[in-house]
């Protein structure tokens, strides 16, 4: 059998790569991801306790995290699609339409996954 | 086991049943809500406040039954705890969404604000809200803190559909979504120290871990580090603080108040159930983790509310300042001999009362302003509402003075409580810090009351005030004073409630 340590060891290291990749990045997308990455080292953590304490608890606590992980991405996906349609509802209401030929070359193309990227962050105070 | 005397097990269910009625009742009711919405027109929408009102009513009635008995029932093989804890926090959570959904009914308001999903999404909330605080088990907890959680994210982008209104309900829906991973890694590393996902096991377990070894644990160093973060995100929200402003700004204003109040009264409850009942031994550790973080919610809070001209967020960042107190008051629970200290106790509690009290008092100036034709936000808006509606301004007028602290109101005695308790257990420094940032929040709030007390711009309209609203102003003025005129039984309510969880 594997010893604990293992499985300890590699969710930590799950957790650390969702946590830096929550923080760092700035695509709301990719932002998901990590944190569905977090939660999959609580699996990890989850089903190796289960296993090592011989009870069913933490397989059965996995299925809820799972769950939600499930709810959460699904309500941010919605959402974001909610604010992209209303960024090119302004986009037409201000009557631009297309991008005109300098904002396409600031702005990189949408086959680029940063493209969905959330604005700068405003000021903190 | 079960299948061999099923008959026992089913009548043993259904008087477990009864201890989760008041949030059955709820989700019921918000179900109702949601059907009855679909046979409204746009203009009857107001009609979808009774059967939330009805649902909140019976939780209500179904919390007294049992409530205020002193003894702790378990039930649901220990995964419930009904007590004096469950009653308090209940309550709290039943007034604040019976407050604001007395305040939303308006009627020239805008009539998606009093969407059945809208009211749905609240009674969901509250019923989150009341399974944390009667939650005895890591899964329980956890699908209650995101039952909270998804229907205040779902309830922030339900407002207006502009585009920054739903980038900040983005940026909160991530803020909380990383702030719940953190508390799932916390609950796995708990789960694996315990054993089992029941609280008192675990409690139980860690106590016979801390005789072997009085050195702190790392694993239980990692579990407590990383359910506190996840909390204190959220309560105090220091590194993310901008999102609940952002959120608040944007959308209605009742809305705002739900969200700013109810995700912090979720997150105590959680708080204070984990950490007293689960690392009440490792309390020298958190009790540091909370002043730190203490402090810097109330000097980001008082020093941020002074700078702003837009009501909402002035308000969010002073929710964020009172929730500085509120964990200034959890930390000092426990004496340096390792005993209770009740009245830091009975002093968080009451704060947590007087909070949910004044906090949606302050808002609820600008949510009886909120009509179809202005959204009322700014400073400026709130010129000459005095003369437009003497009772309802000379209500706000009390409230906001009940937010800033001035005697005989619920505010002073909650501020005065915290200050005299650090005072008490010999921590002066942080007593004189509390009691000098009582004083900048002053200004904020002078600012309002001579914005509603100033002549109005235009003629003088009358405001068109509902009588629900008159009856929640009422209340809250009502309960304001009294909880600041007679605090004492209050405490004592709150202290023992509060000291029903630590098991020992």
């Amino acid at each position: 059998m594997i010893p604990i340590e293992h499985y300890l060891a590699l969710s930590f290291a799950l957790f650390l790569i969702g946590a830096g990749g929550a923080l760092l990045r700035r695509n709301p997308v990719i932002i998901l991801m990590s944190i569905a990455l977090m939660l999959t080292a609580v699996n990890v953590n989850l089903i190796a306790f289960s296993r090592l304490w011989g009870t069913v608890h933490g397989q059965l606590f996995s299925l809820f995290i799972m769950a939600d992980a499930a709810v959460e991405t699904a309500l941010g996906l919605g959402i974001l699609v909610a604010y992209s349609r209303t960024r090119s509802d302004s986009r037409e209401s201000a009557g631009v339409g297309e991008p005109t030929a300098d904002e396409a070359a600031t702005q990189p193309s949408d086959s680029d996954a940063e493209s969905s990227e959330v604005p700068v962050e405003r000021p903190v105070l | 086991m079960i299948v061999a005397n099923w008959p026992a097990a089913f009548a043993q269910a259904r008087v477990d049943f009864f201890f989760v009625l008041p949030e059955t009742l709820l989700v019921v009711f918000g179900l109702l809500t949601l059907l009855l919405d679909f046979s409204l027109e746009t203009e009857q929408k107001m009609w979808n406040a009774f059967p939330a009102l009805a649902g909140l009513a019976l939780s209500g009635g179904a919390l007294g039954m049992f409530g205020f008995s002193p003894q702790t029932t378990s039930a649901f093989g220990d995964s419930i705890r009904a007590g004096p804890f469950f009653t308090y926090f209940g309550l709290l959570a039943l007034l604040l969404a019976a407050l604001i959904i007395l305040l939303s009914t308006h009627p020239s308001g805008a009539p998606d604000e009093q969407s059945g999903e809208r009211y749905a999404l609240i009674l969901f909330a509250t019923a989150g809200i009341m399974l944390l605080a009667c939650g005895n088990d890591l899964v329980v907890l956890f699908v209650a803190l995101e039952a909270v959680s998804v229907s205040t994210y779902a309830l922030s982008c339900m407002g207006d559909a502009d585009r920054v209104a739903r980038e900040s309900a983005l940026r909160y829906l991530l803020a909380g979504a990383f702030s719940t991973a953190l508390v799932a890694y916390g609950f796995s590393i708990l789960y694996g120290l315990g054993g089992s996902t029941n609280l008192t096991a675990i409690s139980a377990r860690l106590a016979s871990l801390f005789q072997v070894s009085r050195s702190p644990n790392l694993l239980t160093g990692v579990a407590l580090g990383a359910i506190d973060a996840g909390m204190l995100l959220r309560v105090a929200g220091v590194p993310l603080h901008s999102r609940a402003p952002d959120v608040a700004e944007r959308g209605p204003a009742a809305v705002a108040a739900f969200i700013s109040v109810a995700a912090k009264l979720a997150c105590f409850a959680l708080l204070l159930r984990v950490l007293l009942a689960v690392f009440w031994r490792e309390r020298p550790d958190w009790a540091i983790l909370l002043e730190v973080t203490s402090l810097a919610a109330l000097a980001i809070g008082t020093l941020a509310s002074l700078r702003q001209t837009n009501v909402k967020r002035l308000l969010a960042y002073s929710a964020l300042a009172q929730a500085g107190y509120v964990l200034l008051a959890i930390a000092a629970c426990a004496n340096h001999d390792g005993t209770l200290n009740g009245r830091a106790l009975g002093s968080a509690g009451y704060y947590l009362f007087a909070f949910v009290i004044f906090q949606i008092g302050a808002f609820s100036s600008i949510i009886v302003l909120r009509q179809r034709h202005s959204a009322g936000e700014e400073l400026d808006s709130l010129r000459g509402m005095l003369r437009k509606h003497p009772m309802a301004g000379a209500a706000l007028v009390v409230l906001l003075l009940s937010c800033v602290g001035v005697p005989p109101t619920a505010g002073f005695v909650a501020k005065l409580e915290v200050v005299r308790v650090l005072l008490a257990n010999q921590q002066t420094a942080l007593g004189w810090i509390a009691a000098l940032f009582t004083i900048p929040p002053t200004y904020p709030s002078y600012r309002i009351i001579r914005a509603m007390a100033s002549a109005p711009e235009g003629g003088v309209e009358r405001l068109e005030v509902s009588d629900a609203q008159v009856v929640a102003l009422a209340a809250m003025v009502i309960l304001t004073m009294l909880l600041g005129v007679f605090p004492s039984p209050f405490q004592h309510f709150a202290s023992r409630s509060l000291a029903a969880l630590v098991l020992r």
